[in-house]
């Protein structure tokens, strides 16, 4: 199987995510609204908003994942470039992996490289923390994008989706929002953290693509 | 397989559900009336667990037994359909969906008022029993959405067979992250229900209870299908009748 | 629960009534609630059921019925 026809979903995907979502501003913006608004709602005090910003930037992240999927798949499913893949018997759940990659590149892994700076705005203290903190953000939020991608592909014929997509995926979601809150916080006992990130990240790479493909193929009929 | 397919036929089905349910209900209604008049009535009370209200461990702990069996019912269901096909396995995972849910939610609440004299809060987040079903409720809510979601019953038994399936390879990881995010917070007022050593005479209530609410359960689950091959059959006679006229 | 000044009354109203219910030192409301929300719950989640059952049996058959007239 030649990889042309996953390559091409790839670029064609990271395309249209970078020119329909204003390249990666809209992603950023909604993430920036949604962790500013929190501030505004349970008030200033320093050592409370220390406590509580790297959550809120997790259910942020969450947040603007599940925004970003809702249509990831609806359009292919709309034009017929499923069916064209499946008529070609192109592997779907590497082309479903190639464009859920692509999203995540252009709306996931900016989050992550802005996180430092909105840990700065929740009182973090500057240091190699803020990095390590983007690295984490960036490896669950691969996992939030390819968890909320299986939601995506179930409900790809389903009219306005975006609520639908979000009660599947939120149960998903927790084993990484606890193990990358666990990571970030450094807690007692915690020390295994990130490493069961990385594992239930791995997990999810490994199981997601093939639930995405035999969604889609379900979206085809 | 032999088994499996005698399961499989919806004609046969109908016929050992017509006796074996009544059965069911009958059992499972005697044998919940004996562990209530035994835990109400009979059982002392135990003062290690708080007095009196650990006599609605005889409630709670069937119902917790109900959430997590059902789901895992409702999963292999699920896997049997996705592989095999068979109709009836589909209409026992579409069965098993709202009446799990329902037990899922009555071991939530009776966990809640529990909690209230025994911890003083209603809802104990450091808890992980109660955050593990919390999520297997949501698990329950989801599938229920997506399969009312589909425009057609095929494509509703495929997505949601599907969507169990995830759901039931992420419920042991689900699992293990909040035992490990609870363990960090656990304050030492905690006071577990099914502790090392259960005296007897509070074990056989238990049991019993457990074994009546899973016989009402299953009886349940076999009227809802039951329901559902009808309500099936109406429809392809109707489909016939438009076809033909 | 237990005040004295309601014992009597207690007694004139249901005395007998009171002897049949199990005996609960403390907590008695947090215990009838657990068990009337059972109640609820099951017993609602069974008369749905039975009510599912039933009007899809009656749909079946009506459609039996129109068949037959149709033939």
């Amino acid at each position: 199987m030649s990889p042309a026809p996953i390559l091409s979903a790839f670029r064609q995907a990271l395309g249209e995510a970078w020119a329909g979502g204003a390249g990666a501003l809209l992603p950023l913006g909604f993430f920036a609204g949604a962790a500013v608004l929190v501030p505004l709602g349970i008030g200033t005090e320093p050592g409370m908003l220390r406590a509580v910003g790297p959550g809120i930037l997790w259910v942020s992240l969450a947040l603007s994942s599940l925004v970003t999927l809702e249509r990831i798949f609806q359009a292919d499913v709309e034009d017929g470039a499923l069916d064209l893949w499946l008529q070609a018997g192109a592997p779907v759940s590497a082309i479903a992996a190639a464009k859920t990659f692509a999203h995540w590149l252009t709306a996931g892994l900016p989050l992550a490289l802005m996180s430092p700076v909105l840990a700065l705005m929740f009182q973090a203290e500057a240091g190699a923390d803020l990095l390590a903190g983007a690295l984490i953000y960036g490896l669950g939020g691969l996992a939030f994008f390819f968890w909320g991608g299986v939601g995506a592909a179930l409900s790809a014929t389903v009219r306005r989706g975006g609520l639908l997509i979000a009660l599947i995926a939120l149960p998903l979601y927790v084993p990484t929002a606890i193990f990358g809150s666990m990571a970030m916080s450094g807690a007692a006992g915690g020390d295994s953290a990130p490493l069961l990130l990385v594992a239930s990240t791995l997990f999810a790479l490994a199981l997601a693509p093939f639930a995405m493909a035999a969604a889609l193929r379900l979206a085809a009929d | 397989m032999g088994m499996l397919s005698s399961f499989a036929n919806p004609h046969r089905f109908l016929a050992l559900s017509n006796w074996l349910a009544p059965l069911f209900y009958a059992l499972g209604a005697a044998l919940i009336a004996w562990g209530l008049w035994q835990g109400l009535w009979m059982v002392p009370k135990d003062e290690y667990q708080g007095g009196d209200i650990m006599r609605v461990m005889f409630i709670h702990v069937p119902a917790a037994w109900l959430a997590m069996a059902s789901y895992s019912a409702m999963a292999v269901a699920s896997f049997i359909w996705f592989v095999w096909r068979h109709e009836l396995a589909d209409i026992a995972a579409k069965a098993i969906a709202p009446l799990g849910a329902t037990w899922t939610a009555l071991c939530l609440a009776t966990g809640s008022v529990w909690g209230k004299p025994t911890w003083g809060t209603w809802w104990q987040w450091d808890d992980a029993r109660m955050m593990s079903v919390l999520f297997l409720l949501f698990l329950f809510l989801g599938y229920m959405a997506l399969r009312a979601a589909m425009d057609s019953r095929q494509k509703a038994a495929r997505a949601g067979a599907i969507l169990a399936m995830v759901g039931g390879l992420n419920v042991p990881l689900i699992k293990f992250s909040v035992d490990m995010f609870t363990s960090l917070h656990q304050d030492s007022s905690v006071i577990t229900s099914e502790g090392p050593k259960m005296a007897a005479v509070y074990l056989w209530p238990l049991l019993m209870s457990g074994l009546g609410h899973s016989l009402l359960f299953g009886a349940l689950v076999m009227t809802l299908m039951r329901a559902e091959i009808w309500t099936r059959r109406a429809a392809r006679q109707r489909a016939r009748l438009l076809a033909g006229a | 629960m237990d005040a004295p000044g309601r014992a009597p009354a207690r007694q004139i109203i249901g005395g007998r009534m009171m002897d049949f219910l199990p005996h609960l030192d403390k907590n008695a409301a947090y215990i009838w609630a657990c068990y009337g929300l059972g109640l609820v719950l099951i017993g609602g989640a069974v008369i749905g059921v039975m009510l599912k059952a039933r009007a899809a049996k009656s749909a079946l058959e009506r459609m039996n019925v129109s068949d037959e007239d149709a033939s």
